[in-house]
């Protein structure tokens, strides 16, 4: 059995990974019960500077554009759950904000994982390809769509918690189930069931896109995650 | 069983988020179309020892694999995409710590220019091994079961047949590589016995191996 390092620094590492893991978890379950607002309360950094929240149409950088981008995003929810409340009898009477979830899923089951904490244990990065499906209900009834896409995260160790620094969700599919995906993906920023629009990104730079036959992967945009020692040495999900 | 050292419990715990990230390098490096980087980080150092199996061939030494999907990597960079997400792992390190084997469950998707999207998935069936205190890919099966347009029903009726499956490699990727035809993985009989499930083991010797082996 080859290994030089000691018990002690192994299961330390494990255990980073453990709890990047059980973030990440938890991030998907509070996307799944429209709990949004506790993944940018609890699950992200709060001294690191720049965070990122990014996906195919840019970038929210900095605390006031991601907290502005959540602050939105649980005004649509409520919104469209009063909506369903009002079509719904069984739902009159019951405390709106308690319905976010009401007539949506979205399910982001994260596989593929690969986590590298850094060696100086301050930083970490991971990826994951998403196998999603959603569902919303908008003003035409419910739509659905399938999801995948690539997850990628640096984490940052803050007062002993790991908390997530910059993401990224480069969507490669959004289609409506019953077609083919190549030719019916749906561009990203247009579903959403309801036409309260969310704050536009405030960075937009290098755009992911969506599979399309004419598509050009880059290998160099969200490379995969490579030991590294210190975060100066390694590149970034953020802008 | 064997009991392990405080040190050997901490590696052997390490070693299954080491697989993981192997594992899930490849699948990424795949999908960009990296052929290359997987096969110069990710695999054997010794060439004439590593195995690349799928349902209908399977190809022995790394420069015969690395030329097969250097054919591919052109086409899944230019409106191609190959994407097997990695799910339900089962990895076994064996007690001397020297190799492991793995299985996956992948829910993924194939796109090829100018053709409909295809939901496919399977299993992937692993056997690694210590070289320089890295793990390294020595074996390696990736066994399609369904492949079926995206659209389509899965009734059996709709599914693409055995021989029609779509597989990593195609014909093409394969023109020109040495590669011996069988039938490594069949669909006909879903979830038999083959490959075997890694289970608990000493080391790695004759009849361990739960993939073909063949001789370059």
């Amino acid at each position: 059995m080859t290994n030089t390092t000691t018990a002690e620094t192994l299961l330390e590492r494990w255990k980073a990974r453990r709890e990047i893991e059980t973030l990440m978890g938890r991030r998907t379950n509070y996307i799944l019960m429209k709990k949004e607002t506790k993944e940018w309360e609890e699950l992200w950094c709060r001294q690191a500077s720049d965070p990122c929240l990014g996906d195919n149409t840019g970038y929210y950088k900095g605390y006031d554009a991601i907290g502005a981008y959540f602050r939105a995003k649980y005004d649509r929810d409520l919104e469209r759950a009063a909506q369903v409340q009002a079509k719904e009898p069984a739902l009159a009477g019951q405390e709106t904000a308690e319905l976010l979830g009401v007539g949506s899923l979205n399910i982001h089951a994260l596989t593929t994982p690969i986590i590298e904490i850094a060696r100086d244990m301050r930083t970490a990065k991971g990826m994951w390809y998403v196998v999603g499906a959603l569902a919303d209900v908008g003003a035409g009834g419910v739509e659905g769509a399938w999801a995948r896409g690539r997850l990628a995260v640096d984490f940052v160790h803050e007062s002993g918690v790991w908390k997530i620094w910059h993401l990224f969700f480069a969507v490669d599919v959004l289609s409506k189930p019953g077609q083919s995906w190549p030719e019916s993906n749906i561009p990203v920023e247009s579903f959403a069931a309801m036409e309260q629009a969310l704050p536009a990104p405030s960075v937009i730079q290098e755009q992911f896109v969506s599979y399309n036959w004419e598509r050009q992967l880059a290998p160099d945009f969200l490379p995969v995650p490579e030991p590294y020692d210190t975060f100066d040495e390694t590149f970034s999900y953020g802008v | 069983m064997k009991l392990y050292t405080e040190v050997e419990r901490a590696w052997r715990v390490s070693a299954v988020g080491e697989i993981k990230n192997i594992m899930g390098r490849r699948s990424l490096l795949e999908y960009m179309g990296c052929s290359d980087r997987e096969f110069d980080t990710l695999w054997t150092a010794n060439p004439e020892e590593a195995i690349y199996t799928q349902n209908d061939l399977t190809i022995a030494g790394l420069d015969n694999i690395r030329a097969a999907f250097a054919n591919r990597d052109s086409r899944l960079r230019t409106g191609g995409m190959e994407l097997h997400p990695l799910t339900t792992p089962l990895i076994e390190i064996a007690e001397d710590g020297k190799t492991a084997q793995g299985f996956w469950y992948f829910l993924g998707q194939h796109g090829e220019q100018g053709q409909p999207g295809q939901w496919v998935s399977g299993r992937y069936c692993v056997d690694f091994r210590v070289e320089d205190g890295q793990w390294k890919i020595w074996h390696l099966l990736v066994g399609v079961d369904v492949a079926i347009e995206a659209g389509a029903s899965r009734a059996a009726e709709d599914s693409l047949p055995c021989d029609r499956l779509t597989l990593p490699l195609s014909e093409a990727d394969v023109t020109g590589v040495s590669v011996t035809r069988g039938l490594y993985y069949d669909t006909a009989y879903n979830f038999s016995s083959y490959p075997a499930l890694p289970i608990p083991y000493a080391s790695f010797g004759n009849g361990v191996s739960n993939l073909p082996v063949v001789q370059n």
